[in-house]
C-alpha cells in the first residue's frame, strides 16, 4: 500500500505539476472565484492521503485475490477508470465547467487506469514477496 | 456468481439509495445545501440547467456493483451484514476522498456539511448495501 502510495504521488506530481501544469493553470481560471489565493492553498503532500484512499480501493481488488502480473494491471486500470468517470460523470452534472468535455473525462480516465494499473501491479508484487 | 442475482441486487440497492438521496437532498437539508452552495453561483449550473435527478441512478449503479464485486469475493459469503460492511467501507474511502479534495482546493467549503455529507453516506450505504447483500443471498440459490 504504501509502495503504490509513493509511485502514485510521485506520478500524480510529474504530470500534474509539471507536464500539464499549464492545462490546470487554464482550469484554474474558471474556478478562481472560489479557489484558494496562490499561496494559501494547503502544501501539495497532503495528496498523499489522496493517493492512499485510491491504493485502498485498488488494493481491495487486487490483494483479496491476490492477483499478478498482468491481471492486476487490467483491474487497476480499470477500477480506476470507473473511478474518474463516477467523479467526472458527478462533476459534470453539477459544475458548468467548459473544460469538461466527453474527450477530456476519457484522456483522464486513461491516463488515471495507466498510472494505477501500474501501481496495483507494483501492490502486488511487493505483496506477492512480503507474503511468503 | 449469478448475473441475475447481481443485477437486480444492484438495482434494487441503487433505487433504494436513490430514494434516500433524494430525501435527504431534496427536502431534509435542502435549504442548508442550497445556502452553502450559493457561494458556488458562478461556477455551478443555473438551477433549471441542473440534469433530472434521475442520472444520479448511474454511479449509484457503478458504486453497487463494485460492491457487489467485492462482497461477492470477500470472506463471510454474501448476506445483509457482509454487503452493509463491504458498502460502508467502500462509500468512506471515495466520499472521504472527494470531499477532501474539494477541501484542499475550494476556500468556501464548510467542514460541517462535508461531515453530514459523509455521515448520510454511510447510513445510504449501510441501507443500499444491506439491500444488495438481501437481495443477492435469496435470488443465487
Amino acid at each position: 500500500m504504501v509502495a503504490g502510495t509513493l509511485l502514485a504521488f510521485g506520478i500524480d506530481f510529474l504530470m500534474y505539476g509539471v507536464f500539464m501544469a499549464d492545462s490546470m493553470k487554464e482550469m484554474e481560471k474558471f474556478y478562481a472565484s472560489v479557489m484558494y489565493p496562490e499561496g494559501q492553498r494547503p502544501s501539495e503532500a497532503w495528496f498523499i492521503v489522496y493517493e492512499l484512499c485510491r491504493m485502498l480501493i485498488i488494493g481491495m481488488v487486487v490483494l483479496q485475490r491476490p492477483m499478478k502480473g498482468l491481471s492486476s494491471f487490467v483491474w487497476g486500470f480499470a477500477v480506476s477508470s470507473l473511478l474518474t468517470i463516477c467523479m467526472d460523470f458527478w462533476w459534470m452534472m453539477f459544475f458548468n465547467d467548459p473544460n469538461m468535455s466527453v474527450g477530456h473525462v476519457a484522456m483522464e480516465a486513461v491516463m488515471g487506469g495507466v498510472i494505477m494499473g501500474l501501481c496495483a501491479w507494483l501492490m502486488s508484487m511487493v505483496y506477492s514477496k512480503l507474503s511468503t | 456468481m449469478s448475473l441475475k442475482a447481481t443485477s437486480i441486487s444492484v438495482v434494487g440497492a441503487s433505487v433504494v439509495s436513490w430514494g434516500l438521496a433524494g430525501l435527504w437532498h431534496m427536502v431534509i437539508i435542502a435549504d442548508m445545501e442550497h445556502e452553502a452552495w450559493a457561494k458556488f453561483s458562478a461556477v455551478l449550473r443555473p438551477e433549471d440547467a441542473m440534469p433530472s435527478p434521475f442520472w444520479w441512478m448511474i454511479p449509484l449503479m457503478v458504486f453497487y456493483w463494485a460492491v457487489s464485486y467485492f462482497v461477492s469475493r470477500g470472506p463471510g459469503g454474501v448476506s445483509a451484514a457482509t454487503g452493509m460492511r463491504t458498502a460502508v467501507i467502500v462509500a468512506f474511502v471515495v466520499n472521504f476522498m472527494a470531499e477532501f479534495s474539494m477541501h484542499m482546493f475550494f476556500n468556501d467549503m464548510s467542514m460541517g456539511m462535508s461531515a453530514m455529507s459523509l455521515g448520510f453516506e454511510l447510513v445510504s450505504a449501510a441501507v443500499g448495501g444491506s439491500v444488495l447483500g438481501l437481495l443477492y443471498s435469496k435470488l443465487n440459490t
